[in-house]
């Protein structure tokens, strides 16, 4: 019997090759995206995973206040929170302190060679009792313990020293006023992909408080509750409850704003989990993903197998008519109802288990691109993952669920006496389902392309935005670390406009393009003359006299800094965003207003226009310029023509020549601005190839329905010619009905995709409006599809001999 | 073998109701050949689809070997109907995608016959029909008078005891229907009940008994033998 089945099946599937073939593709492209999707999703969901006690594990953060208003999220805290916390709260077994070092980079010398190293943080002994980073050299055992301890990755060893095993080691990082020896103790495999705290080495805690460059350069003290430039972790005891913790924490908040004074300030905690996926606060390690982004793609990938599986009923209730006649025949001849059922539940399982293995070669051979496209980490494995072929498994099972159950009971309950004597044109519940079907697919592909039109406008209109400042042209160079080249910055700088092609070079602590948290954050800047003070938080950077020129800013009111200018005169030049948060009105009324921070008085100077510090996608940030012309950060360089190869050739020699033994490193100031929309391409990238995918599982689907349409009628074609319809009016009478299914389509369409898009754009500072266009395009698109597929399989229908329909009945 | 008392059956569209069986009786003896006659509509094939259980009726009494089996429902008629019932269609209804060979097995394999018990039944009743040389062809490789003897083969193959031909020789020439009810006759001889609808008279000469019906009655009946 069962072979008699499979026997059938195959011999069907050969016999309607483009229903097959139809079938085939739709399902195999539907599993592949969702695969992928669902292991692109997994992969974001297992951030931090690795970590043993990851249910246990805590990241502290600061909340800044403004009475009841928050006005900043910091992820870093003050040095002391770890042990406050650990001495106050039972629920807390242990805590460790991670300090970014040298943001964004240090230099490490080794024998005279010169490197630079990214993602280096001073972390406490605890680190490796809380995180699971088990020593490949070393011991754990007091580690860390001491200052001047260093343990570095496995790559990080390999790139320095050309081997693993580096424990005994020494290596130097030199900083402004001295440098910082530190022996390597020990080495630890490379952080995973899915942790937000990657580093490439660590250095022990006691350094950062005992060591005198460090001190010189960082000035951390344990007892420093004045500024909170460490990220602090907790380790929570075994089975305490989240939420009592957080109302403990809370509770220890108020007990410090009575005991310490800790005023306009909150600790927060935040489940290392949840960081990747749920936390936007300032000084994130790494720009984190965004779970509704997740989400969304993950919904997409839904809808395109529901997509492809609403095809297969589609197009095999279609074929019901075909099938009919052996149903008909198979009941005659003695078959059950549930016989006949398992019979299409085969050809079901059949098709989808063959969909199965297309996706897995689909997913071979799409798998690097949609790593690159996607973002994942290059050594991303999809097959190695016994779950991955579980889900396909499932996949396939769902698929003869959704798409063989049905026609299978449709099928199964033709009447015989009705089918074989022809008087059975087809079953009006599969018309309405498979109406409601195609309504809801068209939907989709309407709701799709108006978001992915909303999308691309949207980062386009970003991209293009004035972002009041000018990045043609210009290169940044970073400054050597060393307080002695530092100093050499005049020499530097009059080489470099010795060169023709060099227009201008500035100074400054940080460039626009950059992430805010390059500058530093100080809260409750108030004007002197207010009585009621606020706590907003504000952005401090150092400019020279050059910046705002060399950057293109407009400079509203007041003056810019001159020859004349001074750190000690306390001098500032802010922009819009700040005179608006101290309530003064107009440009014009903030020159020579005073403000009170650090301990001193200082004068408005200047107030420029507000510019994008970030990328267009955030508010505009309110920030403080002080003067200062120490080569501290970084040197911005307009030059002209348009080589620039040629000009960091020739700025490199410049800089290896003044600055012999700091390493040279450099971007584009353009650049930087575009890193800032790279998890927003990636989204763009992937929702597109999704898009596309689903439109192309839907029009297969029209595809085949219209063919089955322009079959059934063939006969009213015949007649309809031989009384003397032309191609078009066939044509006309095919569409309607399909042309009306949009039409609900776009009615069901409009409203959900409105309300999708203005949430999406409600994560932008600056956006498009919705434009009519926008959702009248994808539907003209829609429609123009339609009438595409139909008029092939029509105008085939249409010129043939109406003889010849006809005599085929 | 069957008794039918008062069989009723109605078609309802949204505007109208159509009497296709009135109040209908009659019986059927074992071994007996009926040809049931009449103008289009009448209610012939209606009859033949309850008979062969493919349909219900609407009110009535229908004993098919001493079981009432009116209300029975569509597994149970479907097991009576595998086995002891063979249908011969006016179209032949062979199932384009099988061969000859897998056509005249399909109602051993929904009987449950083990695979070499099928193979030689088949043989002998393509032997039979004197179709065995075309086996492995597909039905559209035959001409009108093959598959309608495959069909036919495909009908005596379970040995029913009840064969119902709805027009047997409708689509056929003369020579390959006369051929057709050749063979009937022959089954029929060999103790095969037989009850067949046809408009033509030639063709029912072949049976016993020959039931006219005009609007879901029967009219006359008039025994041939």
């Amino acid at each position: 019997m069962l072979r008699n089945y499979f026997k059938i099946a195959l011999r069907n599937f050969k016999k309607d090759k483009s229903f097959t073939f139809i079938n085939l593709l739709g399902l195999a492209t539907g599993f592949a995206i969702t695969l992928l999707i669902i292991q692109y999703v997994r992969f974001e969901f297992s951030y931090e995973n690795t970590h043993v006690n990851v249910d246990r594990l805590v990241r502290l953060t600061m909340d800044y206040m403004d009475g009841e208003t928050v006005t900043a999220q910091d992820c870093e805290t003050n040095p002391p929170t770890g042990a406050k916390v650990l001495a106050e709260m039972p629920e807390v077994e242990n805590f460790t302190r991670a300090y970014p070092i040298g943001e964004p980079n240090v230099n490490v010398a080794i024998d005279n060679e010169h490197f630079i190293l990214e993602k280096l943080f001073a972390v406490d002994h605890s680190f490796f009792n809380m995180f699971s980073y088990p020593l490949i050299y070393g011991t754990k055992k007091d580690i860390f313990k001491q200052p001047n301890q260093a343990v570095l990755t496995e790559t990080t060893a390999l790139k320095y020293f050309n081997k693993k095993n580096v424990v005994g080691e020494t290596l130097e990082i030199p900083f402004a006023k001295g440098s910082v020896l530190l022996d390597v103790v020990g080495v630890v495999a490379d952080s995973p992909p899915n942790t937000h705290l990657k580093f490439n080495m660590l250095m022990s805690y006691p350094t950062m408080l005992s060591d005198k460059a460090m001190l010189e350069e960082y000035g951390e003290k344990e007892d420093n509750w004045g500024g909170n430039n460490t990220l602090t972790y907790l380790l929570l005891t075994p089975n305490t409850n989240y939420a009592s913790f957080t109302s403990s924490l809370l509770d220890l908040n108020k007990r410090m704003e009575v005991e310490m004074n800790f005023k306009n300030q909150r600790i927060i905690g935040q489940k290392i989990g949840d960081i990747h996926l749920y936390s936007n606060k300032t000084f994130e390690t790494e720009p984190n993903g965004k779970a509704s982004s997740v989400f969304f793609l993950l919904g997409v990938a839904f809808l395109v197998i529901i997509s492809a599986f609403v095809n297969y009923i589609n197009l095999a209730t279609s074929k019901a008519l075909d099938r009919a006649k052996e149903v008909g025949i198979r009941k005659v001849v003695g078959s059950t109802k549930s016989q006949l059922r398992v019979q299409f539940l085969i050809e079901s399982l059949l098709i989808n288990f063959c969909a199965g293995i297309c996706a897995v070669l689909l997913i071979l051979i799409a798998k690097s691109k949609f790593i690159e496209v996607s973002g994942l980490p290059t050594d991303f494995s999809i097959f190695e993952d016994s779950l991955f072929w579980l889900i396909l498994g499932a996949f396939i099972l769902l698929g003869v669920l959704f798409s063989g159950v049905y026609p299978a009971l449709v099928l199964s309950s033709f009447k015989p006496s009705s089918v074989l004597k022809g008087a059975f044109t087809h079953s009006t519940q599969g018309v309405l389902l498979r109406k409601s079907l195609v309504v809801f697919q068209f939907a989709i592909t309407i709701i799709l392309l108006i978001q992915i039109f909303t999308i691309n406008q949207q980062l386009e209109y970003l991209q293009n935005i004035d972002l009041g400042v000018n990045t043609d042209q210009t290169i940044v160079v970073n400054a050597p670390t060393q307080n002695t080249d530092r100093q050499n910055y005049s020499v530097f700088k009059q080489e470099l406009l010795a060169n023709s092609s060099v227009s201008l070079v500035s100074l400054s602590g940080a460039v626009p393009g950059q992430m805010a948290s390059q500058m530093g954050t100080t809260t409750g800047i108030n004007l002197s003359e207010v009585i009621e003070d606020h706590n907003y938080n504000f952005y401090l950077t150092q400019i020279d006299a050059n910046f705002i020129t060399v950057m293109g800013m407009e400079l509203l009111e007041g003056n810019n800094f001159d020859e004349t200018s001074h750190p000690d005169k306390k001098e500032v030049i802010v922009n819009q965003e700040a005179i608006r948060l101290w309530g003064i009105p107009e440009a014009k009324n903030a020159i020579g207003k005073k403000l009170k921070f650090w301990g001193s008085e200082w004068t408005i100077k200047g107030v420029v226009k507000n510019y994008h510090q970030e990328s267009a996608k955030s508010a505009h940030i309110p920030i403080i310029h002080r003067y200062s012309d120490y080569f501290g950060g970084f040197a911005s360089i307009k030059f002209l023509g348009n080589n620039p190869k040629e000009q960091i050739s020739q700025i490199e020699q410049t800089y290896k020549s003044v600055f012999p033994t700091a390493p040279f490193s450099y971007f584009f100031m353009d650049s930087e601005y575009d890193k800032q929309f790279k998890a927003d391409k990636q989204f763009q990238d992937v929702f597109t190839v999704l898009t596309g995918f689903a439109i192309l599982i839907a029009c297969l689907g029209l595809f085949g329905l219209a063919s089955f349409t322009v079959l059934k009628r063939k006969k009213e074609i015949g007649i309809r010619k031989v009384i003397g319809a032309s191609v078009v009016n066939i044509l006309v009478l095919l569409s309607k009905n399909f042309i009306k299914t949009v039409f609900i389509a776009m009615l069901i369409g409009i409203p959900v995709t409105y309300l999708l898009a203005t949430k999406w754009l409600e994560n932008f500072a600056f956006h498009i409006e919705l434009n009519w266009w926008l959702f009248t395009l994808p539907v003209i698109l829609v429609m123009g599809l339609v009438v595409f597929s139909i008029s092939i399989k029509t105008i085939n229908a249409a010129i043939v001999n109406p003889v010849e329909s006809l005599k085929d009945e | 073998m069957i008794k039918i008392k008062d069989l009723e059956k109605y078609y309802k569209t949204e505007e109208l109701q159509t009497i296709a069986l009135n109040k209908l009786s009659f019986e059927v003896k074992q071994g007996e050949f009926i040809a049931v006659m009449g103008p289009s509509g009448c209610g012939k094939s209606t009859l033949l689809n309850i008979l062969g259980m493919l349909d219900d009726s609407d009110g009535g009494s229908f004993i098919f070997n001493g079981e009432e089996v009116i209300n029975y429902n569509e597994r149970k008629r479907a097991n009576i109907r595998k086995h002891n019932i063979g249908f011969v269609f006016q179209s032949f209804n062979l199932i384009d995608q099988l061969t000859v060979f897998e056509n005249v097995e399909l109602p051993l394999i929904y009987t449950g016959v083990k695979k070499a018990e099928r193979k030689k039944k088949v043989h002998e009743v393509l032997e039979k029909m004197q179709i065995m040389h075309r086996r492995k062809h597909f039905p559209q490789q035959l001409s009108g008078g093959q598959q309608q003897r495959v069909a036919v083969a495909r009908a005596v193959v379970n040995d029913p005891k009840l064969i119902l031909a709805d027009e047997p020789t409708g689509n056929l020439d003369s020579s390959n229907g006369n051929e057709v009810m050749e063979l009937l006759t022959e089954l029929n001889n060999q103790g095969a009940t037989i009850i067949m609808v046809t408009h033509s008279e030639h063709d029912a000469k072949y049976s016993h008994r020959i039931i006219r019906m005009l609007d879901g009655q029967k009219v006359t009946e008039n025994s041939l033998i």
